[in-house]
């Protein structure tokens, strides 16, 4: 993330700490972390969906509206809620053999880890638009 | 150098690594694939080894394109309207979200 609002002379480096959201390792954490990308747009950097396209061009990652999804919840609710709401990232419907997760964040690989020890499966990406769902 | 992978053992690879097909069912299909000249992914396909929603996650995995299951997007009319009626119809494509100037587009391979 430093790179791409960093790097691309988007943020300085002094604001991009400042706007980094400190993660809560509580394991019974009950409420959504902080996202970057809200912080960015609420300092009116730049919009959401400007955002949300760069991560994308970034990250090569699809973007789905998930408010217009019929969210598997019972999925949501099988993995740990802590890693879901630490990262804002939502486990969100199952293909095949392999998990479906919403992520605002698409290179955070602790979330990456964290999921795929424990879910089990085969994960695949998309990029979402910070909710609280 | 090994032999470069058609599209069709790739997909199978992969098949195989989300252990949905085995190696033995591959080296049968290749078998035939020899013996009929028949595309390998058809010959997966006629033969009912995998699903189709396992096919399109390994087609998408191979492809590097994440499948998508349409079924459960309600696509907003704005965004449905931004590719001709005509083009998605022949091309079988779907416009699924947008983002600026960037349109996602789900592609089914039939």
């Amino acid at each position: 993330m430093s790179k791409i609002f960093v790097e691309g002379k988007i943020i300085t480096a002094a604001d991009f700490d400042r706007y980094w959201p400190k993660p809560d390792f509580n394991p019974h954490l009950k409420k959504p972390g902080g996202s970057f990308i809200q912080v960015v747009v609420d300092k009116a950097v730049m919009t959401v969906e400007q955002a949300l396209k760069l991560l994308s061009d970034k990250s090569r990652l699809a973007y789905l509206p998930l408010h217009n999804y019929d969210v598997d919840y019972e999925l949501t609710r099988s993995l740990p809620a802590a890693t879901c709401l630490r990262w804002l990232v939502l486990p969100f419907d199952r293909l095949s053999k392999s998990l479906m997760i919403a992520t605002a964040n698409p290179f955070n690989r602790q979330a990456l880890i964290e999921l795929e020890q424990a879910a089990k499966q085969r994960l695949l990406w998309y990029l979402r638009r910070r909710t609280t769902s | 150098m090994p032999p470069v992978k058609t599209f069709g053992e790739r997909i199978a690879d992969a098949l195989v690594e989300d252990g949905l097909l085995f190696s033995k069912q591959v080296e049968e299909l290749l078998e035939l694939q020899k013996k009929e000249g028949k595309r390998l992914l058809k010959i997966i396909i006629e033969k009912a080894y995998v699903t189709d929603q396992d096919m399109t996650v390994s087609m998408g995995r191979v492809l590097n394109t994440p499948p998508i299951n349409l079924s459960r997007l309600n696509v907003q009319q704005d965004v449905a309207e931004l590719l001709p009626r005509d083009i998605c119809h022949n091309h079988k494509v779907v416009p699924v979200s947008r983002l600026e100037n960037k349109l996602f587009l789900a592609m089914a391979d039939r």
